[in-house]
């Protein structure tokens, strides 16, 4: 493995299929838990930072279940039953928080929701404590053609995929689905064709919390837990979810396809080379301020355009 | 003919902003009343009040003779409120065919033979019912909107300005298409607009509304154009 590693850096095309493959593993993670902020945005219209919080809730829930002494089940039933339990506390929040805000601002719902990622964030410690956990994941290396990756990788890829279209199949196949685009689209016509706008909000809440909780315990598993994973996650997530239209939920898998790549590729290309004859690469840790980037440059260009129209 | 809507003595705005002030419609069975008036002095909210998209802070609604004042928008429709939105009045990313699902979502098992009625209603939505309802026309748009409407089945209907932003040629159209379901559907129709000759044409009763308040309510047949007009202009509240 170690000789294909070495290999891999010395041959750009197969240095250039595991970024990609580093590319869409990255993508998978962020896009799960990104689609829940885009469906909380399409129909509530503002952006819910609660959110990334309640993804590391349903790490940790997964990571309870499935290692609390005399429960230890399964990791995929824990993180099921942690989606169940995350999904149910997004609602319970919407109950006690957000059902009795929905009139105000976007602005002030977005820092209610500063508030409540706060409460969480205080909460998780306070419980959990500040110790990294990390879950005991089985998992094999695979190399193939001269690529590497995991069995782990394999499964938040794999996962991803089969969410994705579960969602595309309940949104755009189901009457349920269909009445909760309609709600998007246009609340006030929505709820004046008999559709139950608030038991429908109260649905999606509960989808993206379960999305947040199955996202994040991907994560945690690929990465480890702790309270402050939410700051690994939170930029990743709000840049893709801006670049693929706050509203638009499919857009999100764009904009997280789009970041993942572009964060990836951007740290393998020798800059120095390029321009100055000596080797160059942007370090890694610099890698969340291309999110920053991406994100401002997407804000700009829609600015732009959203001027231009005005005038 | 019996009441069967009926505002009464309703204060209604939007958050802090008072739109009407004491007012009081009813709408009978069988007829088409119109709510005239100049621009802004609330007659889309007297629809939107019937629907329960505003604040009301004083008064009562009653369909039926049942109360519906503290009732829901979606409850509204359930029981036969069928309302057509001046503006914004389709689900524009959505196709024409899922718009007309959602007009059928309360009654979706009839909802194949009722999307004939529709189609037969308006050819023109039939031939784009794979397109997306945002790229319609603004006729179009108002047929189709008018059609999801009709698949709630509904006992009124409540359109809110039909002409606005039509050509000529469009508001014939779509009021021929109005009078042709009022008279084969018997539906009464509550029909706030702008375009008064043709709102006097095809109504029974007008109401105008001056600064959020009933300045007058009387037959169609028996309004004086001139005495309308001044209304429209000088706002103040005259009775006929």
């Amino acid at each position: 493995m170690a000789v294909d590693f070495v290999f891999s850096f010395q041959c750009p095309e197969y240095f250039v299929l595991q970024v990609t493959i580093n590319s869409i593993i990255y993508a998978s993670e962020i896009a799960v838990i990104a689609v829940g902020v885009s469906l909380c945005y399409s129909i509530l219209r503002f952006a819910n930072f609660a959110h990334i919080q309640l993804a590391i809730v349903g790490g940790y829930l997964a990571y309870s279940f499935a290692t609390i002494p005399g429960l230890t089940l399964p990791l995929p039933l824990a993180v099921f039953l942690a989606a169940i339990a995350t999904g149910l506390i997004a609602v319970l929040i919407d109950i006690i928080v957000f059902s009795r805000i929905r009139h105000i601002s976007a602005e002030g719902k977005m820092i209610v929701s500063w508030g409540v990622a706060l409460f969480i964030r205080s909460m998780l410690a306070a419980i959990y404590g500040g110790s990294a956990k990390v879950f005991d994941v089985p998992t094999e290396v695979i190399v193939c053609q001269g690529g590497i990756f995991t069995t782990l990788d394999i499964t938040v890829v794999g996962v991803t995929l089969l969410l994705m279209v579960l969602l595309h199949v309940f949104l755009f196949r189901t009457r349920t689905g269909s009445a909760l685009r309609a709600l998007a689209s246009n609340y006030e016509l929505a709820v004046t064709r008999g559709i139950p706008g608030d038991r429908l909000i109260r649905l999606m809440w509960f989808l993206s919390g379960a999305l947040a909780a199955i996202g994040g315990s991907l994560f945690a598993m690929q990465t480890r837990l702790q309270p402050s994973l939410d700051l690994v996650i939170l930029l990743p997530v709000f840049a893709a979810v801006t670049i693929g239209g706050m509203s638009n939920v499919f857009g999100a898998v764009i904009g997280a396809i789009v970041l993942s790549f572009a964060q990836n590729f951007l740290i393998w290309i020798d800059f120095g080379s390029l321009f100055f004859g000596e080797p160059w690469h942007i370090p890694t840790q610099l890698r969340d301020y291309i999110a920053v980037l991406a994100l401002l440059l997407v804000l700009l260009l829609k600015s732009s355009r959203a001027g231009g129209e005005k005038k | 003919m019996t009441e069967i809507l009926s505002l009464n003595n309703v204060t209604a705005g939007y958050g802090l902003i008072t739109v009407l002030n004491d007012l009081s419609i009813s709408l009978r069975s069988g007829e088409i009343l119109a709510v005239l008036g100049a621009n802004g002095c609330g007659k889309s909210t007297v629809l939107k009040t019937a629907m329960g998209l505003t604040r009301v802070t004083e008064g009562a609604l009653t369909l039926e003779g049942q109360q519906i004042t503290q009732m829901p928008a979606h409850e509204r429709a359930a029981r036969g409120l069928g309302y057509v939105p001046q503006n914004r009045n389709v689900f524009s990313d959505m196709t024409v065919m899922d718009n007309l699902r959602m007009g059928a979502f309360l009654r979706p098992k009839q909802f194949a033979r009722e999307l004939e009625e529709v189609f037969n209603l308006f050819p023109r939505i039939k031939e784009r019912r794979n397109e997306k309802a945002g790229n319609l026309s603004g006729g179009e748009r108002r047929m189709l909107s008018i059609g999801l409407t009709l698949l709630l089945k509904p006992k009124i209907l409540l359109l809110d300005e039909p002409s606005s932003d039509l050509s000529p040629a469009m508001v014939d159209r779509v009021f021929q298409s109005i009078c042709e379901i009022h008279e084969t559907l018997s539906i009464p129709i509550l029909l706030v607009e702008q375009n008064v000759n043709k709102a006097l044409e095809i109504s029974k009763r007008v109401c105008v509304l001056v600064r959020g308040r009933q300045a007058l309510d009387a037959a169609a047949s028996d309004i004086d154009t001139k005495h309308l007009h001044a209304l429209f202009m000088d706002g103040g509240v005259r009775t006929s």
